[in-house]
């Protein structure tokens, strides 16, 4: 059992993910995101090789209005 | 009367934030009546409240505009830096609006984290539009380390006080005859904008004035037609101030004229 947390909340795993398998559970269908792990960027095309571990801090981000 | 940013050649002078409208309708329409070329957009955690998302992009995508990410909320280079290098993905442009906030109350930029953060997204390709004070040491840094545009505050963000500080601005205008100014953020009404684009100023960046208006969608307008006034004005050459009255009417042939 593995604990993340994901957009601030916190979330167990019953086993190690990729980045990859995480964002086809979690990340809305047909929308635009990124992707940053503890505070780092991670690009699209490291997802497959990305596991996910214990204690990740996960945010997924999309477009929002802003100033 | 066009102008240039970053190799694109543009005729609008108004940047458009894309926050805070009562309804993403009247954000479109916001964006119509405007006729902006450039609208600011950010990045945050998918929500529900139908601000967010697919509903916000698919309003944005009817608009031939270009996108320009912001890292609003970040508080150091850090943040900022990761926030940029996800808006890059996630737009797929290489601009970004740099916000590196340093106090809470006065949402002032933070000029030590700002200028860093602007070094090392230049040095990784990015073309940084600062959101700055207007103090001149610290634009000089931001060109320094690549910055190619400045954005000088006019007042803290959404005051609507519009421009605190002409003589800054003035000066920074002066110092930096070459390089696009924006002002960005505190303007409150078309004459604050009008009046930064009567200093030299190549264009305003602007939300709150817009969307929270009674009318955003005639607002937008309004400011497009004060932004284009300054902006004729200035070219033009304004009248320089003098402290004596000098009569406009002949004095040859005034009538009752006795010697």
């Amino acid at each position: 059992m593995i604990r993340i947390v994901f957009n601030g909340v916190e979330h167990q795993l019953s086993e190690t993910i990729t980045l990859s398998t995480l964002t086809e559970k979690f990340a809305p269908k047909e929308q635009k995101f990124a992707v940053a792990v503890n505070e780092q960027f991670v690009p699209k095309s490291l997802y497959e090789e990305t596991s996910v571990q214990d204690g990740d801090t996960i945010e997924l981000l999309t477009p929002m209005v802003g100033g | 009367m066009t102008w240039e940013l970053d190799g694109n050649t543009f005729e609008s002078h108004l940047l458009l934030g894309t926050a805070r409208y009562p309804s993403l309708t009247t954000m479109s329409d916001a964006i119509t009546a405007s006729d902006t070329e450039i609208i600011t957009v950010s990045l945050r955690r998918e929500s529900s409240n139908g601000q967010f998302g697919e509903a916000f992009w698919n309003h944005i995508k009817q608009h031939d505009v270009h996108i320009l990410p912001n890292t609003a909320g970040c508080m150091s280079a850090k943040e900022a830096i990761t926030t940029a290098l996800m808006a890059r993905e996630v737009f797929d442009t290489h601009w970004i609006k740099l916000e590196v906030i340093g106090n809470d109350h006065t949402l002032q930029p933070n000029p030590f984290e700002l200028v860093s953060a602007a070094e090392e997204l230049s040095r990784q390709g990015f073309a940084v539009f600062p959101y700055t004070t207007d103090d001149l040491i610290v634009c000089e840094k931001l060109m320094e380390v690549g910055c190619h545009v400045l954005m000088p505050w006019g007042a803290p963000i959404g005051s609507g006080k519009g421009l605190m500080n002409p003589y800054a601005l003035r000066t920074l205008r002066s110092h930096f005859p070459n390089v696009p100014l924006i002002v960005d953020a505190g303007i409150g009404a078309p004459s604050h904008a009008c009046q930064a684009m009567e200093l030299g100023f190549d264009g305003i960046l602007l939300n709150t004035a817009v969307a929270q208006a009674n009318d955003p969608v005639a607002m937008a307008a309004a400011f497009k037609h004060a932004i284009e006034a300054g902006r004729t004005g200035y070219q033009a050459g304004i009248l320089p101030e003098q402290d004596f009255a000098q009569a406009s009417t002949p004095e040859l042939g005034k009538p009752f004229w006795h010697e």
